[in-house]
């Protein structure tokens, strides 16, 4: 069994994030509480030494770029609405970041699409390309919404497409499950191997 | 990112952006032609039937029976994430009914962004529904920006609320299947909505009802049935719908003159 104190907490950290498994608890609810609070701390450090300081602090009070200024007030503004009456400033802050967000998907979004359907013009010489281009029109006729899935033709490539999905979906969740055991493994290699001393 | 590679053409047009652009105008102008005739109550093309937005009123109602709140997760997306902007409609039409029905509704964020946008919108739904009084900005919260520290939050308001109806709507990834197993724990009756395409299989899989992709986005114009975003929504099936075309025409030509066809030399324009 490990005496490295550093392996003790991790192990003591782990065992308490895993009964939650047997049901919530007040042993897990300190590690709840703890991982909260912790990268609450570090993330506002993390603000600081990372935008404030190094934008703000240098480059536009020493350096003098006073264009800084436009996101510290936006950033400020959010700020208002914890001061009755004046909440309304923080609107302009929040209307711009989500016009920047509608302006940036429309303006940057269409071209990788494009290319997607440029991909999608294959010649159907195999039968791996047939499959292929097959999925690709019943899926995307699978979530037409205002052409009605009764008529007979959309009811057949609605129903392949379904089928493709369902398919992807499926492909796509054995994947993360894989990904998943990769994070398990290290956890019970420390359990295991590293604190009690077992295994190889 | 892909587009700072290039030099832009007076600081605003990117080399081989001409079908982009064509396709932005077209889009553009269907949007507003589908708004205009929505908005002039003219008849436009219907959304069809989407399943897991049928449950919604049901999973409210039930919570409502039940005495429990109504848990709502916008993902872990950014504020200006187009997933997350899709989850402020349905946010207010859930946040709407739950003021209606005289329901708790527990709202957590992990973006510090998102967190006054949300405030808004529900406080706005709970104006609407003509029970202002009825909004508990204490039941809004912003919980942490860390993934997973953010996932630990949200179970522990899982156990300790025990939610009735959980509605897990906008940009997912790690978190999403600790999330619906979770709620599927408590016995929750569930609504996932993602359009991350690595996580609808955990949705599907763990929630009563999944919306998958395109479906969320078309989610809050079918609920609300209001004008500008069902008229987007129509205007973005067309899109689909040519798109459908062109894939089916490109196909032929691809066949007809080998790879270098019209059509995909078009496309490199």
């Amino acid at each position: 069994m490990s005496t490295d104190v550093g392996v003790w907490l991790q192990v003591i950290c782990t065992i308490g994030v895993l009964t939650y498994l047997y049901k919530e608890n007040w042993f897990w609810r300190i590690f709840e509480y703890a991982i909260v609070a912790g990268y609450t701390g570090y993330s506002l450090a993390y603000g600081y030494h990372n935008y404030i300081k190094p934008f703000i602090g240098e480059k536009m009070i020493k350096e003098g770029q006073w264009s800084f200024l436009i996101p510290l007030i936006l950033g400020i503004l959010l700020y208002a609405r914890f001061v009755s009456g004046w909440g309304w400033l923080g609107r302009y802050a929040m209307a711009y970041m989500i016009g920047y967000g509608a302006g940036y998907t429309l303006g940057f979004d269409i071209k990788p699409l494009l290319g997607q359907i440029r991909a999608s013009f294959i010649s159907l010489t195999s039968i791996n390309n047939i499959i292929l281009w097959l999925f690709i029109v019943t899926s995307l006729a699978y979530f037409f919404f205002t052409v009605s899935k009764e008529a007979p033709a959309m009811k057949g490539l609605s129903t392949v497409g379904k089928w493709a999905v369902m398919i992807a979906l499926g492909a796509s969740f054995g994947n993360t499950i894989l990904y998943r055991y990769n994070l398990l493994y290290p956890r019970m290699k420390l359990l295991f191997n590293t604190w009690l001393g077992l295994g190889g | 990112m892909y587009h700072l590679a290039a030099e832009p053409y007076l600081g605003i047009w990117l080399k081989g952006s001409f079908v982009a652009f064509i396709v932005f105008v077209i889009y553009a102008v269907l949007v507003y032609f589908f708004i205009q005739r929505a908005r002039a109550g003219l008849p436009i093309p219907t959304i069809r039937k989407i399943a897991g937005l049928e449950a919604l009123d049901e999973a409210i109602g039930r919570a409502t029976e039940m005495g429990r709140p109504v848990n709502y997760v916008p993902g872990i997306g950014a504020s200006y994430n187009m997933q997350t902007i899709a989850s402020y409609a349905m946010l207010g039409h859930v946040s709407k009914r739950t003021a209606q029905y005289d329901t708790r509704f527990i709202f957590t964020c992990a973006d510090p962004i998102v967190l006054p946008i949300a405030e808004e919108v529900i406080r706005q739904s709970y104006l609407e529904a003509g029970r202002p009084d009825a909004y508990n900005p204490d039941d809004v919260r912003f919980l942490s920006d860390w993934q997973f520290g953010y996932c630990s939050g949200v179970l522990g308001i899982y156990h300790r609320e025990r939610p009735a109806a959980n509605i897990l709507f906008g940009a997912f990834w790690a978190e999403s299947l600790i999330f619906a197993e979770e709620g599927n724990r408590i016995g929750s009756i569930q609504i996932g909505a993602t359009a991350n395409m690595a996580q609808i299989p955990f949705f599907v899989a763990a929630c009563d009802y999944a919306l998958i992709g395109e479906e969320m986005y078309a989610a809050s114009a079918y609920l609300s049935k209001e004008p500008v975003l069902y008229g987007t929504v129509v205007s973005e099936d067309w899109m689909r719908i040519l798109f459908f075309a062109v894939i089916v025409v490109g196909t032929i030509f691809q066949i007809v003159q080998g790879k270098a066809n019209v059509i995909t030399s078009i496309f490199s324009k």
